[in-house]
C-alpha cells in the first residue's frame, strides 16, 4: 500500500509542471491570502512589540489611583519624595507626561506628540535608552532630545531645530533609541522646564521606580495603600503596557481575521478549481491505475499531497512577499489613552510565517479533499470510456 | 436561441469551474464593500457633517480643556449664530468597555447648534431641567438593554469620584441623527452642570458653533483664534468636517492600507478569473471555427468572449455586493463599538465600475485570440 501511495504521489508531483497554468491558480489564490494575513498581523505584532520591549520585571509604575493612563494621572513631586523614602525602591523617577502639537511628515497636519519631563533618574531606570547622536539635554535649559521614531514621523525635529511648544522655544540637541519601545515616539526634556512651560509647577504624572530585587509587588502595594498621605496605584510595567496595547492590537487582529476568513473562502474555491481540473486532466490515468489494481486510498492520498504541496508553495510565496514588502516598515497611529502618536514597525516574525503556512495547509486540505474523494470514487469503466 | 442565452450557455459550459470562479470572485467584492465602508469614515470624517458648523479646540491637544469664559467671547464674534460646548468624559458603563463616547454638554444650547438632531420636546425639557439627566442614541439602549427612566452607573477615568464610586445618570430619553447609519457615531450626553458642580470645573472640552455663511468659515476661524492668541489657552478653530478629517488622519493612513489590501485581493482574483477564461477559450477553439464558418464575423466572435467576461464578473459583483452589504451591517452590529463603518451608495457604484473594468479585462485576451483565429487552424485543433 505504501509503495502504491509513494509511486502514485511521485508520478503526480512530477507531472505538475505539465499542468502549470491550472496549478498556479491554487498557488496564487493561497499566496494572496497568506500575504494579506501576514501583512495585517505583522502590524498587530509590531504594535505589541512597542509595548513589550519596554518591560523589565523589576520596573514599576505608580499612577493616581483610578487613572488608566499616564495622561489622566496627576501627582505632586511630594508624592515622589514620599515614595523615594521607602526602602524597597532603588531608583525613583518622577515624570511629567504632556502632549504637544507638531506637524506629521505624512499628512502635514499637526498631531499630538508626547513630551516627557524627566530627571536623571529616568535615564538610570532605562538602561536601554541610548543617545544615538548629539547629547542629553542640560537640566534647566529649554533643550530636548527626540526619540528615533518621533524624528522619523514628525517634521522639524532634526538636531539644531527649534520647536515652539507652549510659547516656549526649545532646541533639539539629540536623538535617542530604546529597543524600539514606546518612548521612541516621545520628546524628552528636563522635568522643571516642562513643568514651567506647561504651567504645572510641582506637578508630575507618574512615578516610575525599580523595586529591589526579590521584593514582592503585593506587599509593596499594601504598604503604599496603608499610607494615608499617598493615593497611588502601583503596577509592574509589564501589566501596565499589556493593558495599553490591548485595544489597538485587538482591532487589528479582529480585522485581520475577518479579512482572512473572507479571502480564504475565495481561495478555497480557487483551490477546488485547481484540484478538480487536475483530476479531470488525469482521469484516464487514474482509471487505468485503478483498473490494474491500485486502491482508492492511494489515489486520495496522492491528490491530497499534491494539493498540500501547491498550498504550501502558495503560503511560502505569500509570506515571502509580505516579508520583503513590509518587514520593518514604520507607521504611526493614535494612542487612544493620550491621543498622541505612537510609531511602530511591521514585524513579520517566524511565528507569523508559521501561522501563514498553517492557514495555507488548512486551505489546501479543504481544497483538495472533495476532488480527492471524487477521483477515488469515479466508476472506473465510465472514466475509461471518457464519460 | 437569442444571443444572451447563447452567451450564458457558453459561459456555463463547464458549470463547476465557472461556478467556483464566480464564488471566489464574489469574495473580492464582499471585501471591497466591507473595507471601503471602513475607509470612507477615515477619508471624509463621518458623513452628515454640516459645513456651517465649526469647532474650537485647544491648539495644543484635543484633551486640553478651554476656559468656560471663552463661550461668550466666541458668541460675540461676527457671523457666529449659537454656541455650545461639550467635554470628553471618558466614561464606561461596563468594566473595561471604554469605546462609547460620553460627553458632558450644555443642555440649553447643544440641540440649537446640532439642530439636525431629533429629540422629543418633553424629553429635551427633562434633560434641561434635571441635573443628572442623560440622553443616549437608541443604539446604546439596545446594546446595554437600558430603558428610559433608568438610573445608569458610569465610571470615568478622567473624572473619578472619591472611593471609585460610579457617577449615576438618569436616562431621560433618546436622540437621533438625521441619518440612521450614523447612529453609531453619536455620544452618550449628560448635563454639564452635574460635572461642573461635582468637580468645581471651570473649563470645557471644546466649543461648537453654527455660522450664518459657510463661505466665511476661514475668516470666522481666524477671528475666533485671534481673540485668544497669546493667552495660555490658545485655540484652533475649523469647520467640523475639517476637524473630523484632521482627527481621523491621526489614526494613520487607513485609506492607503485598505487600498493596498484591496489591490492585493483584486490582483489575485484577476489572475484566477483570467485563468478560467483562457482555459474555457482553449477548450472551445473548434467551436469558434464553426461559428465563423456559419458566418459570424471576427468581431462578433470576439464580442462573445468580452460579454462572457462581463457576465462572469457582473454575476460575481451582484452576489458580492449583496453579501458585502449583509456582512457590513453584521460587522457594524458586532464590532460597532470598536470600529466605525459607514456604507455609502458611492461604494456600491464603485463596486459596479470595478466589475465592468474587470470583466472587460479578463475577456480581452480570449477575445483577441478568438478574433484572430483562422478557421482552418482552429478546426484542425480538434
Amino acid at each position: 500500500m505504501f509503495k502504491q501511495i509513494f509511486s502514485i504521489t511521485l508520478m503526480n508531483i512530477l507531472s505538475i509542471p505539465s499542468r502549470w497554468s491550472t496549478s498556479s491558480v491554487i498557488i496564487v489564490g493561497i499566496g494572496g491570502v497568506v500575504a494579506v494575513l501576514v501583512a495585517i498581523f505583522s502590524m498587530a505584532v509590531g504594535l505589541n512589540k512597542v509595548f513589550e520591549n519596554s518591560v523589565d520585571e523589576n520596573r514599576t509604575i505608580m499612577v493616581r489611583s483610578g487613572a488608566n493612563d499616564e495622561m489622566s494621572s496627576n501627582l505632586h513631586i511630594d508624592d515622589a519624595n514620599l515614595v523615594a523614602s521607602r526602602t524597597f525602591f532603588e531608583t525613583v523617577a518622577p515624570e511629567l507626561y504632556c502632549v504637544a502639537n507638531v506637524p506629521k511628515k505624512a499628512t502635514g497636519y499637526p498631531a499630538n506628540i508626547v513630551v516627557r519631563g524627566v530627571t536623571d533618574a529616568s535615564f538610570d531606570l532605562r538602561p536601554e535608552l541610548r543617545i544615538l547622536e548629539g547629547n542629553r539635554f542640560t537640566l534647566g535649559k529649554n533643550e530636548l532630545i527626540v526619540g528615533r521614531k518621533a524624528q522619523q514621523e514628525f517634521d522639524g525635529l532634526e538636531i539644531g531645530d527649534r520647536v515652539t511648544i507652549r510659547e516656549v522655544t526649545w532646541t533639539v540637541v539629540g536623538y535617542f533609541e530604546a529597543d524600539g519601545s514606546a518612548i521612541e515616539s516621545e520628546l524628552w526634556a528636563g522635568l522643571t522646564s516642562v513643568q514651567s512651560a506647561f504651567r504645572f509647577e510641582g506637578g508630575i504624572s507618574v512615578v516610575r521606580a525599580r523595586v529591589q530585587h526579590g521584593m514582592d509587588i503585593k506587599s509593596i502595594r499594601t504598604s503604599l495603600d496603608d499610607d494615608p498621605r499617598l493615593s497611588l496605584a502601583i503596577q509592574t510595567e509589564a501589566d501596565w503596557y499589556e493593558r495599553q496595547a490591548s485595544t489597538g492590537t485587538l482591532v487589528i487582529r479582529i480585522f485581520g481575521w475577518v479579512i482572512t476568513i473572507i479571502m480564504s473562502i475565495g481561495a478555497i474555491f480557487a483551490a477546488l478549481n485547481t484540484m478538480y481540473s487536475a483530476i479531470a486532466s488525469r482521469k484516464y490515468e487514474i482509471a487505468t491505475l485503478r483498473a490494474i489494481g491500485f486502491g482508492g486510498f492511494p489515489v486520495v492520498v496522492s491528490v491530497m499531497v499534491e494539493a498540500l504541496l501547491l498550498a504550501v508553495l502558495g503560503g511560502l510565496l505569500g509570506a515571502g512577499i509580505a516579508y520583503v514588502a513590509f518587514n520593518g516598515f514604520t507607521v504611526s497611529t493614535l494612542n487612544t489613552s493620550s491621543f498622541s502618536q505612537i510609531a511602530f514597525d511591521f514585524a513579520v516574525t517566524p511565528e507569523l510565517i508559521g501561522l501563514g503556512l498553517v492557514v495555507s495547509l488548512v486551505l489546501g486540505l479543504i481544497g483538495g479533499l472533495f476532488p480527492a474523494i471524487r477521483s477515488a470514487t469515479l466508476p472506473v469503466t465510465n472514466a475509461l470510456r471518457g464519460e | 436561441m437569442n444571443i444572451f442565452s447563447f452567451i450564458l450557455k457558453s459561459l456555463f459550459r463547464h458549470k463547476l469551474r465557472v461556478t467556483l470562479t464566480i464564488f471566489s470572485l464574489t469574495t473580492a467584492f464582499v471585501l471591497f464593500i466591507l473595507l471601503r465602508s471602513v475607509a470612507v469614515v477615515f477619508e471624509a470624517g463621518w458623513s452628515g457633517l454640516d459645513e456651517s458648523r465649526m469647532q474650537t479646540t485647544s491648539k495644543y491637544s484635543m484633551i486640553q480643556m478651554l476656559p468656560l469664559s471663552y463661550g461668550s467671547q466666541i458668541a460675540a464674534t461676527d457671523g457666529v449664530n449659537s454656541v455650545t460646548h461639550a467635554s470628553w468624559f471618558g466614561g464606561s458603563f461596563v468594566e473595561g468597555d471604554t469605546n462609547v463616547a460620553t460627553f458632558a454638554v450644555d443642555p440649553d444650547t447643544y440641540f440649537q447648534v446640532y439642530n439636525d438632531y431629533e429629540v422629543a420636546p418633553d424629553q429635551l425639557e427633562k434633560f434641561q431641567s434635571m441635573r443628572t439627566a442623560a440622553l443616549a442614541p437608541s443604539s446604546l439602549l439596545e446594546r446595554y438593554g437600558w430603558e428610559i427612566g433608568q438610573q445608569i452607573p458610569c465610571i470615568s477615568t478622567i473624572f473619578p469620584r472619591s472611593n471609585d464610586e460610579p457617577w449615576t445618570f438618569e436616562l431621560v430619553g433618546t436622540y437621533a441623527g438625521q441619518n440612521s447609519n450614523t447612529d453609531g457615531f453619536l455620544a452618550f450626553l449628560f448635563n454639564y452642570k452635574y460635572l461642573h458642580e461635582t468637580y468645581d470645573l471651570g473649563s470645557v472640552g471644546w466649543y461648537v458653533f453654527s455660522i450664518d455663511d459657510p463661505e466665511r468659515s476661514t475668516e470666522i476661524a481666524q477671528a475666533v483664534d485671534s481673540k485668544f492668541a497669546n493667552s495660555f489657552d490658545e485655540t484652533s478653530t475649523m469647520t467640523e468636517s475639517e476637524g473630523a478629517r484632521e482627527f481621523m488622519s491621526q489614526w494613520g493612513d487607513i485609506s492607503l492600507m485598505v487600498t493596498g489590501i484591496l489591490s492585493a485581493v483584486f490582483f489575485t482574483m484577476v489572475l484566477l478569473t483570467m485563468n478560467t477564461m483562457i482555459q474555457s477559450y482553449r477548450e472551445r477553439i473548434p467551436e469558434f471555427a464553426v461559428l465563423k464558418t456559419l458566418g459570424f464575423s471576427n468581431t462578433k466572435v470576439a464580442c462573445f468572449m468580452i460579454f462572457e467576461g462581463l457576465l462572469l464578473s457582473g454575476l460575481s459583483a451582484l452576489l458580492g455586493i449583496a453579501f458585502g452589504v449583509i456582512v457590513t451591517s453584521g460587522a457594524q452590529e458586532m464590532f460597532g463599538n470598536l470600529v466605525f463603518m459607514y456604507l455609502e451608495l458611492e461604494t456600491i457604484i464603485w463596486g459596479a465600475v470595478i466589475a465592468t473594468v474587470l470583466g472587460l479585462f479578463v475577456g480581452i485576451i480570449p477575445a483577441i485570440g478568438a478574433n484572430r483565429l483562422r478557421i482552418v487552424d482552429a478546426l484542425h485543433a480538434r
